[in-house]
């Protein structure tokens, strides 16, 4: 009986919250969020380069010089970011778009154009 | 009164947690806050809530049976006096304080405990997602010195109780600071936002249940600076709205971490803490907090 009404209660809650108009996708608003959250990664990411989607709705990174790790993926999850550090040859370019592979699926990225001539630079 | 069935505070206060649930929503969406909370996450909080209790039900029995068998040992009892009862919840306190450090400092405590940081969110909600593998994690234990001095099990358990009450409230943004002398004595939603966060030099603060004053006193404290944002979370964040996945991630890694370990170092990944490995190649919290000073 309880447990049916703490059912009920969840399933109501969840309803509401939905509702409520609280199913936002993730939005990162300036390349300096972008940089702030990698550099809470595990390890500590020092990005140098950032490779933002138009949108904000994801980003890739990169460290610069010797010693220098993978990229960074900021993916979406619901409303947060999750940080993924992914090979380079998990990256492609293609027309304009940057297309990462991530644990959860490709991300693709919808970048600017100098944006893409800057990620050929410093993917190379 | 020896021997009763103990009432649990927490089966009557469930409506107001889903009062206040919706009032916090109401606010929220009020406040434009429009990211407070996610369908997904609010849907993961509270099925692992339901779920917590269900596995709480099957390992009731046995923890009762353990705590009237270690009452057994008690060379006196405090009987039901109703100081009994004021120290009981200060000491159950103390008790909270130091199986809550212990879980995040011993991976073991912490492979249960983790399911309740893994909301990238902080909101009521949040509160209720409570671990499935308590039991296992012998989280228990902590209050087994309480019995064992002479307090009645079935006081200690309702103390637990009202102590678990206490701490939903305290799971919000909704409310910045509460009063000087408040935020001096009592565990706040500033204290517990500084608890949930993974800015470096948030990690490992503020285990207090009821009383923040545990922290003052054991050097753990960590004052909220409300000119920085706080990201919430845990430093591997879960990447997921997997029910199973957020349950037990941590004891498949840890199994993992032991299968492939060498013999001598084996039972670190148990016994240590998180983030500790054998050659050095993770981050202990201790390790992000000086990288993130040496940064700085």
């Amino acid at each position: 009986m309880q447990f049916g009404l703490s059912l009920l209660a969840v399933i109501g809650l969840c309803a509401a919250v939905h509702l409520a108009g609280f199913s936002q996708p993730a939005m990162l608003a300036s390349e300096a969020e972008a940089r702030a959250l990698a550099r809470l990664a595990p390890g500590g990411f020092a990005p140098a380069h950032v490779a933002m989607d138009q949108h904000g709705r994801a980003a890739l990174l990169g460290e610069a010089g010797e010693g220098a790790r993978g990229l960074l993926l900021l993916r979406p999850l619901g409303g947060r970011f999750v940080p993924e550090e992914v090979p380079r040859r998990s990256v492609r370019l293609e027309h304009g778009r940057l297309l990462v592979a991530s644990e959860m699926g490709v991300v693709t990225l919808d970048i600017a154009p100098e944006t893409a001539a800057r990620v050929q630079a410093w993917l190379a | 009164m020896r021997g009763a069935a103990p009432f649990d505070p927490v089966a009557y206060a469930i409506p107001v947690f889903v009062a206040l649930i919706l009032a916090e929503v109401w606010w929220s969406r009020r406040a434009g806050r429009v990211r407070a909370y996610e369908t997904r996450d609010t849907a993961l909080s509270l099925f692992i809530g339901l779920g917590s209790t269900l596995a709480g039900m099957v390992s009731a029995g046995v923890v009762a049976a353990l705590m009237v068998a270690a009452h057994g040992l008690a060379a006196w009892s405090f009987g039901w006096a109703w100081w009994a009862w004021a120290l009981c919840f200060v000491l159950d306190d103390l008790a909270y304080y130091c199986f809550h450090r212990s879980a995040h400092r011993v991976r073991w405590f912490w492979a249960s405990h983790v399911n309740h940081h893994s909301s990238q969110h902080y909101n009521l909600s949040t509160a209720l997602r409570q671990s499935w593998t308590g039991f296992l994690a012998l989280a228990f234990v902590f209050r087994l010195p309480l019995v064992c001095a002479g307090f009645e099990p079935g006081m200690v358990a309702v103390c637990g109780g009202f102590s678990l009450i206490y701490q939903f409230w305290i799971h919000t943004e909704a409310i910045g600071r509460m009063p000087r002398w408040f935020e001096a004595v009592m565990n706040t939603p500033s204290h517990h936002r500084v608890h949930h966060a993974i800015n470096p030099r948030y990690l490992d603060r503020n285990f207090a249940g009821t009383f923040i004053l545990w922290d003052r006193l054991f050097g753990t404290f960590e004052a909220e600076d409300a000119r920085g944002q706080i990201h919430y979370g845990i430093v591997h964040q879960l990447g997921s709205f997997g029910l199973l996945q957020a349950v037990f991630h941590e004891w498949i890694a840890i199994a993992r971490d032991v299968w492939a370990a060498p013999w001598r170092h084996k039972a670190g990944y148990i016994w240590r803490e998180p983030g500790w490995s054998h050659d050095g190649s993770r981050e202990t919290s201790a390790m992000i907090r000086a990288r993130r000073a040496l940064e700085e």
